[in-house]
């Protein structure tokens, strides 16, 4: 798993080529910082998302954030069940509370993602 | 990036919705860029209802179509605010900036000073601090809650009493945090009697210190280009602004208008954005 300065991380299902299936959702610090979501609004099936941009936004009590894409790539399934039980960011952030699936252009874009240690240093250096 | 020591405070002159949005969100991209932390204080040139960034247009629509106000949607969350006798704020941090972690931390800053220069004055105003339940019943974290901001009730809004006179909401984009708020000032009657809410103006009433302390403040709203004197030179607001400096050590920097005329067609372009109706009517 592999982690943006923006908080969100990206998990390749098998060997990270191109074409390759990865997984994003948001950090389990995020959510918390976030605190009391209220609304979510995800990519439809089929569209692009482009590293570094928007492909969503999130919405809590009186706070509206973009969700960044840690890679690029076309958007293969999204957690559409996710908007009506937000509680499951916070539950299982890594886990039930994934967010959408891609399908990765460019595979070498996971290189400039930091580990789970170096996203651990940045959050508690608080240099986010 | 160093982080600059300077809070910078910009004024710009009333404008309309779209332009006060895209400038507002201009700010934010040079923060980001510069780092530091930077205040907008600013008006609007005509009595205006701005939506919270997910707030359903069709539930502005009574209000609309009853008063006729201008309508434009924030790029920022929270509940709608009616503009017209308020003093708004743009604040603008980097990501990075020891306030830019938690979203509390910055809504803090701001209020915690305004309460601070509130009760100097003899008012009686606190944040609030739990989850006290919005007016009219709705929990605070109900998507469909009041359609007005100082109908909500969210953990550290500013009040006086029972009464509301500064919420906060934030749009957190990649390289900064943009924090809109608004202090009401006086109570907003372009909207007729059901969404009239008092300000400080009225609030003051029989407390002297108070009241003459509102006057330079009082005297700028309803905004107008004739009468656009700097609310950073009235006494209220430059305390404030000088409290919030003090407690992140830093100095106050007066820099004129943030849209001048290098800035005035991006603007412009940016502003183009926010009028449209994929925009406003986007939820």
């Amino acid at each position: 798993m592999k982690f943006a300065k923006s908080h969100e991380w990206i998990r390749v299902e098998g060997e990270p080529v191109p074409g390759a299936v990865a997984t994003i959702g948001v950090s389990a610090y995020a959510v918390e910082a976030l605190t009391d979501l209220v609304f979510m609004q995800l990519p439809e099936v089929g569209s692009q998302v482009n590293a570094g941009e928007s492909f969503g936004e999130i919405e809590s009590v009186k706070a509206v954030s973009d969700l960044y894409a840690p890679c690029s790539g076309e958007v293969v399934e999204v957690h559409s069940e996710l908007p009506d039980n937000l509680d499951l960011l916070g539950q299982d952030p890594y886990g039930d509370g994934w967010i959408i699936k891609i399908r990765l252009s460019d595979p070498s874009q996971l290189d400039s993602l930091m580990d789970q240690a170096a996203y651990d240093k940045v959050i508690s250096e608080g240099t986010h | 990036m160093a982080i600059s020591k300077e809070f910078t405070v910009w004024e710009d002159l009333p404008a309309e919705g779209a332009v006060n949005m895209a400038t507002d969100e201009l700010l934010a991209e040079a923060t980001a860029a510069t780092g530091g932390m930077a205040v907008r204080l600013y008006r609007w040139s005509q009595p205006t209802l701005s939506l919270g960034g997910f707030q359903k247009h069709g539930d502005a629509e009574p209000i609309v179509k009853q008063t006729g106000l201008a309508v434009v949607r924030r790029p920022s969350g929270g509940g709608a605010i009616l503009h017209g006798t308020d003093l708004t704020y743009a604040v603008a941090v980097a990501r990075g900036h020891p306030l830019a972690g938690a979203p509390q931390q910055l809504y803090d800053v701001f209020h915690q000073a305004m309460v601070a220069v509130l009760c100097e004055v003899g008012l009686s105003a606190g944040l609030v601090a739990a989850a006290a339940g919005n007016i009219g019943g709705s929990g605070e974290s109900a998507p469909d809650g009041p359609l007005l901001c100082f109908d909500r009730r969210a953990i550290g809004d500013v009040v006086v009493g029972p009464h509301k006179v500064l919420g906060s909401a934030q749009r957190r984009l990649s390289g900064s945090i943009l924090q809109h708020g608004s202090l009401l000032v006086g109570q907003c009657d372009q909207a007729g009697p059901g969404y009239t809410r008092p300000g400080l103006v009225e609030l003051a009433a029989g407390t002297p210190d108070a009241e003459a302390s509102l006057v330079g403040l009082a005297a700028l709203c309803p905004p107008s280009r004739e009468r656009a004197a700097a609310a950073s030179s009235v006494g209220l607001v430059a305390r404030w602004l000088e409290r919030v400096a003090e407690s992140q050590g830093l100095s106050v920097h007066h820099a004129g208008p943030f849209v001048n005329d290098q800035m005035q067609p991006r603007v412009a372009e940016r502003a183009e954005r926010f009028r449209s109706a994929v925009w406003l009517t986007r939820r």
